[in-house]
């Protein structure tokens, strides 16, 4: 038990370290869920995309890191674009269950386009910042700085941008009742293109802060722990994604740390505890943990 | 008269040419004409597991050209089919139906992957027909292996090359297991598990990471392991997991040596982990660094120097373990073939490969009994350190 509690700072900052990815991938799908009813379960795959161009555009082309992670983000954030008029566009008034099927074959389209493009186990992606940092109960990447203000930034942004512009002003409209949406003006279709050339920036920042190592599978895993932290935030909008992540992180360190060093038992269930939080949520608290969305949509 | 006479005999000659025609190997005559012996190949020349495949055709294909230059088996021309199965094992089920059906080959070498092998294997199985496949999972020898061969160490080979060198060279007892959740992962954390105490080994702590975690979510496995105090951590993964742990390991400053697996045996982790490389161990194949590992004038050197030289001189590339695992497939099998000719039964084919005896092909010497198709032993491994981004013998070992 000692042992124990002398690593939790340790446990702590790591999990602060994978919530700031988290938090990103969440917000991703919070926003497509609020604004069209759509889990995108391609949000995963901006990640992998963003990184593996970051790698591409760096080291094979040779550009500065700063150019190669604007373009990467700017070419993720058309993927979601074109995704979004290509495979949702064409199937509005089907219902969101074909979006979302259809998102799951995206999902797979994209990934087996990724690996024909970099078919390698993995790419070393750059670092923004090299080195370590060390606390006296405690160490990180001094990369963690950069996922910090970034996440940080971006949550920020990306609150401004739901309660202080038009723009986000539509896209809960939209959320709310798209048919009264369309009356009162509102580009409802607009609205969700926006929505997942936005999502594709969250999973592309994600992508990238969560350097060093791409590969095109890398979306699963990523998709999998946003969506659980999505759920938990209630699916609706950024506090929840924060929340959700927060909790994600946070537990799977620190059960994993228990579970090895107390109990003595393999931290390969890590994985299984995000899992275990979704279908909890699910059963007993399908609105999420603060969220309303869910009950009120049905 | 004299005329009918001459148009009888023409027309005789002419069915005889036309008969003649349809039985090309009569036609020609000069090769004696003995009945080709077809071999049936499935690999995954295609799709994910290219990587594996496209080398494992070139070696079989350059094997069987030599063997046919030096007169085939006993006279017989060795045929090979080879069937792609695009790394999907339904697609290598479909391939050894059509082998069996219509080709009636007498044996089947195949798929690249435990996954196609199994399926090949089903088939094999019911119709009695020997197996080699170039796959290393568990699950190929698992329920009734008596028709399957292999070719490729498996984990039990490689876990007791580490555990060994880990035992006798490095003088250590403790050890900390962190392995990949995958496939691979998993077999080598058991594998690992079921032989140390046999080494005197003891596995102080055992955790599982996703390769695609984030680096923070590694850091807490480190942290883990070190609350038990190993005095060696060993890494069981493909990549990119190893490689990041070896890059937190030096990050942090943890300088306890890393014992990886024959999963990073590749150009790939040493690109991936960059100076975090440095000084890490793996077990291996010899072929990895023949040069190194095997003394010149013993079978295997002398082996391994005809067959890099043949496969650089026909494709202008060095041969790579994956080709090794082609070329030993091809060799074991038609090794067996000479023994007991080319009508044999395929039971007495199967016979004569489980009898198997101190054959040397690349991957080491292989020796099968009724209780092992595996065919290789951890003497067959080395263990190898990356020193400035290239592998060399890991010091203890000559």
């Amino acid at each position: 038990m000692g042992a124990f509690f002398s690593n939790l700072p340790q446990y702590l900052v790591n999990g602060i370290g994978s919530s700031c990815v988290y938090i990103l991938m969440a917000m991703g799908f919070s926003l497509v869920y609020s604004s069209t009813g759509i889990i995108n379960f391609a949000q995963g795959e901006f990640a992998a995309i963003s990184a593996l161009v970051a790698y591409t555009l760096s080291m094979d082309l040779g550009l500065p890191l700063l150019l190669a992670v604007a373009g990467a983000l700017a070419l993720t954030g058309f993927v979601g674009l074109l995704l979004e008029r290509a495979v949702i566009r064409p199937l509005q008034g089907k219902g969101t269950l074909t979006a979302i099927i259809a998102t799951i074959g995206a999902s797979i389209f994209l990934k087996a386009g990724a690996r024909i493009i970099w078919p390698e186990e993995a790419y070393k992606v750059p670092e923004f910042t090299q080195g370590q940092l060390n606390l006296p109960k405690a160490s990180f990447n001094a990369q963690l700085l950069w996922m910090l203000g970034l996440t940080a930034f971006t949550v920020a942004a990306m609150y401004l941008l739901m309660n202080g512009t038009k723009l986000g002003k539509g896209l809960r409209a939209c959320a709310i009742n798209p048919e009264a949406a369309r009356l009162v003006g509102i580009d409802v279709s607009l609205m969700s293109m926006a929505a997942f050339a936005i999502a594709a920036l969250l999973g592309g920042l994600a992508g990238l802060v969560s350097a060093p190592f791409a590969n095109y599978g890398m979306g699963l895993y990523l998709g999998i722990k946003g969506f659980t932290a999505a759920v938990i935030g209630g699916l609706g909008d950024v506090y929840g994604a924060v929340l959700g992540g927060i909790t994600v992180g946070l537990l799977e360190e620190v059960v994993a740390g228990f579970l090895s060093v107390v109990l003595g038992v393999s931290s390969g269930y890590k994985d299984a505890v995000a899992v275990i939080l979704l279908i909890s949520v699910l059963l007993f608290r399908p609105q999420g943990l603060v969220g309303k969305g869910l009950v009120e949509k049905v | 008269m004299r005329g009918k006479g001459t148009v009888t005999v023409l027309a005789i000659l002419l069915v005889g040419a036309l008969f003649l025609s349809l039985f090309p190997g009569c036609g020609g005559g000069e090769e004696g004409g003995k009945k080709p012996i077809k071999i049936g190949v499935i690999l995954s020349e295609s799709g994910s597991q290219e990587p594996l495949g496209k080398p494992e055709k070139k070696a079989i294909e350059l094997f069987v050209e030599r063997l046919n230059a030096e007169g085939g088996i006993n006279g017989h021309p060795v045929e090979v089919i080879i069937k792609d199965d695009a790394s999907d094992p339904s697609r290598a089920l479909q391939a050894a139906v059509e082998l069996l059906d219509q080709e009636e080959v007498v044996a089947i070498i195949g798929s690249s992957t435990t996954g196609a092998t199994l399926s090949i294997k089903q088939e094999t199985n019911a119709r009695k027909i020997p197996l080699i496949s170039m796959a290393a999972g568990v699950e190929i020898m698992e329920g009734d292996f008596s028709y399957v061969f292999r070719t490729p160490p498996t984990s039990a080979e490689a876990a007791g090359k580490a555990l060994d060198y880990i035992a006798k060279v490095m003088g250590k007892k403790r050890i900390a297991i962190l392995y990949d959740t995958n496939a691979f992962g998993t077999d080598g954390r058991d594998t690992l598990k079921r032989l140390a105490p046999g080494y005197g080994v003891e596995v102080v702590a055992v955790e599982g990471y996703d390769s695609n975690a984030t680096e923070e979510s590694i850091d807490t496995h480190l942290v883990n392991v070190k609350a038990s105090n190993p005095e060696v951590l060993v890494v069981w993964g493909t990549n990119p997991g190893p490689a990041k742990i070896a890059k937190r390991m030096k990050d942090k400053g943890i300088d306890i040596p890393l014992m990886g697996s024959h999963g990073i045996a590749n150009k790939t982790f040493i690109d991936l982990a960059g100076e975090a490389a440095d000084g890490v161990l793996f077990p291996a194949g010899k072929m990895l660094i023949w040069q190194k590992a095997l003394k010149p004038g013993t079978p295997q050197y002398e082996l391994m120097k005809e067959f890099s030289e043949a496969y650089s001189a026909r494709y202008g590339e060095q041969p790579n373990t994956f080709a090794g695992h082609g070329w030993d497939a091809i060799l074991i099998l038609t090794e067996a073939l000479k023994k007991v000719g080319a009508d044999a039964s395929p039971d007495k084919l199967r016979e004569a490969i489980e009898k198997t005896q101190g054959l040397v092909g690349t991957a080491g010497v292989f020796n099968y009994s009724p209780a092992n198709h595996n065919g290789l032993s951890p003497e067959d491994l080395v263990v190898v350190e990356i020193k400035n981004g290239a592998w060399d013998l890991a010091p203890g070992q000559e």
